[in-house]
């Protein structure tokens, strides 16, 4: 697994496996590997994988059932949000990209008109 | 969380120059932590420090809430930076051998990571190339249920293949409440498997933080914080 070294990894995580929510290769209710294994198929150790599960918890992406395991969230309204936030920041980041090249919201616009007409 | 080591004070000179000087710190249990520094920082003279290999001058060593001595040498299973094998010995009979001598060598555990880490263990130890005796090091090391494993530059001289086995090893072989002290001058290996950092820098401790905490707060990497600290010192 490659890590970018300079942003906590357990961040990294946490976006791979909301990814895989958000495009359905984990599906909704779906029981996730225990954090031991998990860790083993990141490669990170134990704490950090653990800290990407626990916040996922805390943001209600994942829900830990004591002793039976963790799942992906049920609730549509949260992966719809998940959804949101991330095309929202890869356009931010895209919008930034093309800022720093010098193209005009107007510009930007065209191009992109462009190259869905391809 | 418990400390599994304690660390106060220590100061250890070699002919009146202070190789470790006033160092504290302590490592919690369940922590992957990286002993970092440049030759000559102290690392190994640390490790062996708390091995009671050598005698601290100053200062206290506490294993478990137990001041460091006989009674706690039990606890930590060491990796040294050498090869400490007999020359007439198989690789079983260096298994037979840790077997013997420590209480807690798990033989089951020693056949996992001989299959895991493709050991062949009819071979002598004398035919073995660098990395593979460093493997086998791992190997009995890790195969001991120790509360802290002291793992003295096991990525030296080993090529890519054999530092991912070796990391896969320490990720996947050491129980959830034990740590593990690694001490290494690579720092990109260590990079994504350490949870806390120690910096050694001419025998005194100049960082000791949690790895994602340089991430977080400082936005570098382990390795772009280990040259900055040590092109400054």
């Amino acid at each position: 697994m490659n890590f970018n070294p300079a942003i906590p990894i357990y961040m990294q995580i946490m976006d791979m496996i909301k990814r895989d929510i958000v495009t359905g290769a984990l599906a909704r209710g779906e029981r996730i590997d225990s954090v031991r294994a998990l860790s083993e198929k990141f490669g990170v150790n134990l704490n950090t994988m653990q800290r990407a599960c626990s916040e996922l918890e805390r943001q209600n992406v994942i829900n830990t059932q004591r002793g039976v395991g963790s799942f992906v969230t049920e609730d549509a309204q949260t992966i719809a949000n998940l959804k949101e936030e991330m095309s929202n920041g890869m356009i931010s980041e895209f919008l930034q990209g093309m800022q720093n090249l010098g193209y005009n919201k107007q510009e930007i616009l065209e191009i992109i008109r462009k190259a869905d007409e391809l | 969380m418990s400390n599994i080591l304690t660390v106060k004070g220590l100061t250890k000179p070699f002919y009146g120059n202070p190789v470790l000087e006033e160092l504290d710190f302590s490592i919690e249990s369940g922590r992957v932590v990286g002993l970092m520094g440049p030759n000559g920082a102290g690392k190994t003279t640390l490790i062996k420090t708390i091995m009671q290999l050598y005698r601290a001058d100053k200062g206290e060593i506490t294993i478990l809430g137990k001041e460091a001595g006989t009674a706690t040498k039990g606890l930590l299973s060491y990796m040294p930076d050498t090869n400490p094998l007999i020359s007439w010995m198989r690789i079983s009979d260096a298994l037979q051998y840790y077997g013997d001598m420590f209480p807690d060598f798990d033989k089951e555990r020693a056949g996992e990571l001989c299959e895991s880490l493709r050991l062949d263990t009819g071979k002598k130890v004398t035919a073995l190339s660098k990395g593979t005796v460093k493997r086998v090091l791992i190997m009995l090391a890790l195969s001991r249920k120790a509360a802290l494993y002291l793992l003295d530059e096991p990525f030296a001289g080993i090529d890519p293949l054999g530092t991912n086995q070796i990391i896969k090893t320490i990720l996947t072989g050491v129980r959830e409440d034990a740590s593990v002290l690694i001490a290494t001058h690579q720092v990109k290996n260590i990079e994504t498997i350490v949870d806390d950092l120690l910096f050694l820098n001419n025998g005194r401790l100049v960082l000791s933080d949690s790895s994602e905490n340089v991430r977080e707060f400082r936005g570098k990497s382990v390795e772009e914080c280990y040259l900055e600290v040590f092109s400054h010192a």
